[in-house]
């Protein structure tokens, strides 16, 4: 693997990384905080610029409800098939692809979300 | 009412009562059930995302959740949240919702959440606790002016507000119809006369009623405080510490003749008005109440006496896509602190 091979796959890595951490609505600073580092040390991982350690990732891992896999290689098992999803179909004709994959995705989230001891 | 009907509204007032929304308006000073706060409460994380048509969905799952549409005005993000709580709590199954208007005709669960939501948010205590606060009586509803600033104080639409009047038999449905011929539009355009004006903001009119109250705007709505001046002994409201507080005042003095009731045109007192907005608004959603302190003194006396001071608090809410504060909260609690 050549080291421009491993700045792209740095680089799609940091990019799923910012899209993970948008889609819940955390702020860098508040990922920071969760990490133990810098405000600016979540800047430059998420441009790519900074090595991500393990233990990091799979924090971010479990903060972003994602897989290990899906954050490493950007594979993630296909969403549920529309079987599941079926109650969409029957609630709303009409319904735009992208809200039906609004819906798949947060159904997604959830699965990956362990129940909060209160 | 139909049994399921009675049955959903039952349910909605236990959760009031239990979920401790009941004691942040006795208790606390708030003026509205936040449902964000109610499905953090039992771990139901909520995400607001922008969407096309649908205004939210329920997911039952071993962790069940809600989507919302973040796009939506605050008062259809608030309804939508509290109709799916109403899947969740009278144990439906999953579900997509693109309308908040259901008929008679409608499924019998969409009928059970929509009663869940209406008599989870504008439960008759609430809507008692904050009429008592503002001096409003029944008769004062049917104007289109105190229905606003009613709905804003609920967190509901204007129209959701008419109805859920209706619902709670306060209002008749003639009644309610003909207030609705009035858009909220041209309420706040009446409102901030002679003021920069934008359609899709809230406009919060707020004087002496709200001193025990905590509101709950939006970041970028406007505040009208309307107080009674003495300026004419040479009295003027101070500004400074709002200024301090983070906010942009901006004074507006009303022609005498816009005073429509006569019990105000006492002599020597007129009304003084302040449009205000947030300087900073990810200063202000950063949860804690903000203080909105005015005195009115003579300014040319140092330290003089403070004929009046008006204080309420504001607690301001942010409304985009992510997940709810709450939602937030309970995701960063679980990742061990590094």
């Amino acid at each position: 693997m050549t080291s421009h091979d491993k700045d792209a796959q740095r680089a799609e890595m940091a990019e799923r990384l910012r899209q993970s951490r948008e889609y819940v609505g955390l702020s860098q600073e508040e990922v920071a905080n969760a990490l133990g580092l810098s405000r600016p040390a979540v800047t430059h991982i998420e441009s790519g610029s900074r090595k991500v350690e393990a233990t990091e990732l799979s924090v971010l891992a479990r903060l972003y409800r994602r897989t290990l896999e899906y954050l490493l290689t950007g594979k993630e098992p296909p969403p549920q098939g529309p079987e599941q999803l079926a109650f969409l179909a029957r609630a709303i004709k009409g319904l735009s692809e992208s809200d039906l994959d609004e819906v798949a995705r947060f159904a997604e989230f959830l699965k990956h979300s362990t129940k909060t001891s209160r | 009412m139909l049994p399921h009907i009675r049955n959903a509204a039952d349910r909605a007032r236990e959760v009031y009562h239990d979920s401790g929304a009941k004691a942040r308006v006795e208790q606390e000073g708030y003026t509205r059930v936040d449902p964000f706060l109610i499905a953090g409460g039992e771990g139901v994380p909520v995400l607001l995302r922008p969407m096309d048509k649908l205004l939210g969905a329920f997911i039952r799952d071993d962790v069940s959740g809600i989507l919302i549409n973040s796009e939506r005005s605050a008062g259809l993000v608030h309804l939508t949240c509290a109709h799916e709580l109403g899947h969740y709590f009278m144990g439906h199954g999953s579900t997509a919702d693109d309308s908040m208007d259901f008929g008679p005709k409608s499924e019998r669960q969409e009928q059970e959440a929509d009663w869940f939501a209406y008599h989870l948010l504008t439960p008759r205590g609430l809507l008692a606790n904050v009429m008592r606060r503002k001096r409003w009586s029944v008769q004062s509803l049917k104007d289109p002016t105190v229905l606003y600033q009613l709905s804003l104080r609920l967190g509901i639409s204007y129209t959701a507000t008419a109805w859920s009047l209706a619902r709670q038999k306060l209002l008749e449905t003639g009644v309610v119809k003909d207030l609705l011929r009035i858009q909220p539009i041209e309420i706040k355009h009446a409102l901030l006369e002679g003021h920069h004006f934008e359609s899709r903001k809230e406009v919060w009119l707020l004087d002496e009623t709200d001193r025990t109250s905590i509101l709950e705007p939006r970041t970028d709505d406007q505040i009208l405080v309307r107080l009674k001046s003495k300026a004419s002994s040479g009295y003027l409201w101070s500004l400074g510490e709002l200024a301090s507080e983070g906010f942009q005042v901006c004074p507006a003095q009303r022609p005498a003749e816009k005073v429509t009731d006569p019990k105000q045109l006492v002599f020597g007192v007129t009304t003084a008005e302040f449009v205000l907005t947030v300087d900073d608004p990810s200063q202000a959603a950063n949860g804690a109440p903000m203080i909105l302190a005015m005195e009115e003194r003579r300014p040319w006396l140092k330290d003089g006496e403070v004929n009046a001071a008006f204080e309420t608090r504001a607690k301001f809410e942010q409304i985009g896509p992510g997940l709810t504060r709450v939602a937030k909260q309970q995701l960063l609690s679980e990742v061990p602190v590094a």
